[in-house]
Formats: C-alpha cells, structure tokens, sequence
C-alpha cells in the first residue's frame, strides 16, 4: 500500500469490489470512462506492468479473461476493450499498475484509436532485426541470472540498470496537473 | 473454431507463413509480427496460433500467457526504441473496434506526440447505478470465479447465512439491465 495512491485507496475502501485473493483486486470505477468499467490490478503497489513478476500478470490477464465472460454474459454488452498504460504517454494516470476493461455500447462516444501509417518494408526489416536480437532472449525476463561473472549474469545487471530507467515513466505523471 | 474460419483468415495465414509478415516473436502458443500500418514505431500484434476470433473465448491459461508475453515485448519496445510508454490494447467485438477476425493484442510503443490517442476520459458514476452492477454481476461472478463478496467466517455463521442465501437467489427477479445502462448513460459530471 502506498501512500497517497488512488489504486491502494481503491482497493482498501471501494465499495464495489468485485473479486480479490491475496494478490489482486477487481472493482468498478467510480470515476469511469465507459459503462461498467473495471479495473484489474494488484495489491501490491507495483508503479507499472514492467514491475510486476510475470507470474501476477499472468494471474491478473486471466482474471480479466473471466470477467470478460462475466460481462458478455450479464449486461449484454456489445464490445471490451482491454487497456493497459504504461507511462505517462500512453496516459497512465497513477502510479500503480492497472488493466483496465471497458465494456462498449454502440455510440457510446469511447474513442480509443489510432491513425494508422504505412511504414516502409526496409524500415520494418530494421524494426524486426533489433526486436529479434533482444526476443531471442526472452529468458533474460524471466529472474534466473547465470553465474556471477559470466555472460548471462552481466546481461541481467544491464536489464536491472535499465529498469531503473523505468523511474522515468513516473517521474513524468508529475507533470500532470 | 471452424476450418473455414482458420482456412479465411489473414492472421492464420500470416501465422503459418503463408502470408509474409516481419515476425519478431514466436513460442509454441503465439506469434508477434509487426504491424505493416502501426500506430508508432515498433507497435506489435500479439496473437494465438490457434485461431480464435476473440479474445474473450480464449482459455484463460493462453490468456495469462499473452499477458506475460506483452510484458516481454513492451520491456523490449522501450529498451529498444526508447519509448516513452506503452499502451497494450484489445479489441473484443467490432463496437469495440476489432477489424481483425483473429484474436490480437496490439502492443504500441508510445512517444511524446504521437498520434495514438488510447486516452481514457472518466466521468463520476452514480453509486446506486453502481451497486445495481454490482448486484447484476454478483451470480456469474460466483458461478465464474467461485467468488463471494462476504470475508470469511465462522463455519457456523457462514452455514447460516447461505440457508438464508439461497432461497433468495432463487427467486429474485433479474435486475433490469436496460435501466442500469440508462442509469449510466445519463450518469453525473462532464459529459
């Protein structure tokens, strides 16, 4: 729990919890941007999904999942959005991770898109290319470090430096009156 | 899942080859290609190799996969591109803005400026319009998720609450679902 975050307060008083085990919580927004929209988060204060151990947002995707059954089946709804902002950027508002699910009527006036631009294939071969190099390691994710000293190890301390770079995702929700 | 629709779609194509795509992921349960008219600079589709045409009917354990692999991607996309955020997005239903007959999980590296709006405005809800949804998704919640909102008691006390329980569930009336989402249509604050 940390001080002065909207999710804990959310999670330790909202009135309209839906589910909660020991890790999670699931409640309606009070404050919302769609009909019954719902929040999946931890309870554990985490500032992003980069900082939650894989095996909670497996967890919290899962949960989602159900509810999303829960609510096609309740309230007829016509369309789910599914959301997660990482950093200020992409409009994170608190510093806490959450998986947002937005239940969509027709008309609703929820406008979540993008304008789609058409990149060009010698661009997207360069894109694959470094993407590639870094997948082809997805194990440097998961928290298993090789032996002190060796490659594996090093590369592991390079991604720890770099999550400390995460800090600036936050710092930049400051910003936001 | 038929083997029409798998045989029609694109995404099934494009997952077992037959379509060229710029894939930079794939495990046994999924495939990341990048998308040919992204958003911004490096934004992925994440999708099943089976072919589900919404996330929604997916098993949840492939579900939680997705998840983690999102996390994965979207670490790369900022170590890589240095993005400034991302937003991991699903479209469930054409309402909802799903194009794509395949089940997918966009992962959109963010910028400053870019041109991405996934932006939520909230507006207060009434707390009895709430209570009412609540109340509306308290039984398949139950059913679904095995999940009751009263804390844990003593086995006593719990036993003589579900004897008082159950005749209600019974027969109580379903709520009204047109009127709770009149209810929020019209709720308070900015519109």
């Amino acid at each position: 729990m940390a001080e002065g975050c909207q999710v804990c307060d959310n999670i330790s008083s909202s009135k309209f919890i839906l589910f909660e085990d020991e890790d999670i919580a699931v409640y309606l927004e009070e404050n919302a941007a769609s009909l019954a929209h719902i929040t999946v988060t931890t309870k554990k204060h985490y500032p992003t999904m980069l900082a939650v151990p894989d095996y909670l947002v497996a967890w919290c995707f899962a949960i989602a999942s159900k509810i999303s059954r829960v609510l096609f089946a309740s309230l007829s709804i016509q369309g789910l959005n599914w959301l997660v902002q990482i950093g200020a950027s992409a409009g994170q508002e608190h510093e806490h991770f959450t998986l947002n699910l937005l239940p969509r009527l027709e008309k609703d006036g929820l406008e979540l898109r993008w304008t789609p631009k058409k990149a060009e294939p010698s661009e997207l071969k360069s894109i694959q290319e470094r993407y590639k190099s870094s997948t082809s390691r997805k194990w440097l994710f998961e928290s298993k470090s090789g032996p002190v000293g060796s490659e594996t190890h090093q590369e592991e301390e390079v991604i720890k430096q770099e999550e400390g770079k995460e800090n600036y995702l936050i710092k930049q929700l400051n910003r936001i009156p | 899942m038929s083997a029409a629709e798998t045989q029609q779609c694109i995404f099934c194509k494009i997952i077992s080859g037959e379509i060229p795509s710029f894939k930079v992921y794939e495990d046994d349960k999924c495939v990341a290609v990048l998308d040919i008219n992204p958003a911004t600079k490096g934004h992925l589709l994440l999708m099943p190799k089976q072919h589900y045409a919404y996330l929604a009917e997916m098993p949840e354990e492939l579900v939680a996969h997705l998840g983690q692999v999102s996390k994965w991607l979207a670490h790369s996309a900022i170590k890589l591109f240095s993005a400034t955020g991302i937003s991991i997005f699903s479209a469930i239903g054409a309402v909802a803005g799903q194009n794509a007959p395949h089940a997918i999980i966009h992962i959109i590296p963010r910028y400053e400026g870019d041109a991405a709006d996934l932006m939520l405005k909230r507006t207060k809800v009434a707390a009895e319009s709430l209570s009412k949804l609540k109340e509306a998704l308290a039984q398949s919640l139950k059913k679904e998720l095995g999940y009751t909102e009263s804390k844990p008691q003593k086995e006593e006390e719990a036993q003589k609450q579900e004897k008082v329980e159950k005749p209600k569930e019974e027969t109580e009336a379903k709520p009204d679902l047109d009127s709770i989402t009149a209810l929020l249509s019209g709720g308070e604050g900015d519109g």
